[in-house]
């Protein structure tokens, strides 16, 4: 039963935490761009 | 933040620039991809939860292992993904070969991270199991030393990537790389038939000696890491496309002397 709980456990932890980091630097570029948009802009 | 800003907008299209970096990408079906993703993201996520609790109230426990044997349900699952992503990884790489068009370079990155990360739950997953069915964790059997070669050959592959600096090197080199690595696969599918393995071969047409439940609620996991794969890759197509988007941007002010 404990390798049971390890394994899912790892199994959900790793999706889950791959999916926050997609959208953590999906989020950090969007950023990026969006302070290179505004130097553009002002130009 | 400007409210504008739609999730699945580059920064090109902001500045109704004229040359697209994401080349022979639909820019206009912006937001019908994100739809699109929504609701993979949700069936995705809906399939997991039911797979999930198939595998731990619905299947029966069985008799040899007890409910260690629940392993099963996501560890053949993740290896199928695995492979299914670094198939795509090959096709997309000898597309990019031949055609040379940055769409196969960046299809073939995104699948290699999700399938390294699969193969990553295979390996971790495998030896819990094995210590309950074997008693040790590991054997140097065919099948399991050619999927650690497989996950060797595909980290190999991202640090490849991420340490060749100039593009269109890093694209040729990697597919390369990519192509020949997924020569294991049938290797380690047909392993467990050519060499006598300790791991079991698993024969659903003849049902492998499985319970009804058993084969759907392997069924139903496979259907769910399919959606979870497919909304992943989506996702990771997707932020390499913004990242060459901020790259083009980046390069288009320092040209200007504006950056």
């Amino acid at each position: 039963m404990v390798y049971l709980g390890v394994a899912y456990g790892i199994i959900v932890a790793a999706i889950l935490g791959y999916t926050l980091r997609l959208r953590l630097n999906e989020r950090s570029c969007r950023k990026q761009m969006e302070a290179l948009y505004e130097s553009l802009s002002d130009q | 933040m400007d409210s504008s800003w739609r999730e699945g907008d580059t920064g090109e299209q902001r500045l109704g620039a004229t040359s697209r970096v994401d080349q022979g990408l639909e820019i206009g079906g912006a937001g019908k991809r994100v739809w699109l993703e929504r609701g993979l993201g949700l069936a995705a996520l809906v399939s997991f939860v039911v797979a999930l609790l198939a595998a731990l109230l619905y299947a029966p426990t069985e008799q040899t292992m007890g409910h260690a044997q629940r392993i099963f349900y996501f560890h053949v699952p993740s290896a199928w993904i695995a492979f299914v992503a670094f198939f795509v990884v090959c096709a997309a790489s000898i597309l990019f070969l031949w055609k040379r068009e940055r769409k196969w370079d960046i299809l073939a990155v995104s699948s290699a991270e999700l399938g390294v990360l699969f193969a990553s739950l295979v390996l971790i997953t495998g030896p819990l199991w094995a210590k309950t069915a074997w008693g040790i964790w590991w054997v140097w059997d065919a099948r399991l030393t050619a999927t650690l070669v497989l996950w060797l050959i595909y980290v190999g592959y991202l640090m490849l990537r991420a340490y060749v600096e100039e593009p269109e090197r890093r694209a040729r080199l990697s597919a390369v790389l990519g192509i020949v690595g997924a020569v294991d696969i049938p290797f380690i599918v047909l392993s467990v038939q050519w060499w006598r393995t300790q791991h079991p071969s698993l024969i659903l047409t003849q049902s492998g000696g499985l319970e009804p439940e058993m084969v759907q609620t392997l069924m139903v996991a496979l259907l769910s890491f399919s959606l979870v794969y497919v909304y992943l890759l989506l996702r990771r197509v997707r932020l390499e496309r913004t990242r060459d988007s901020l790259e083009a941007m980046k390069q288009r002010l320092d040209s200007e002397g504006g950056y």
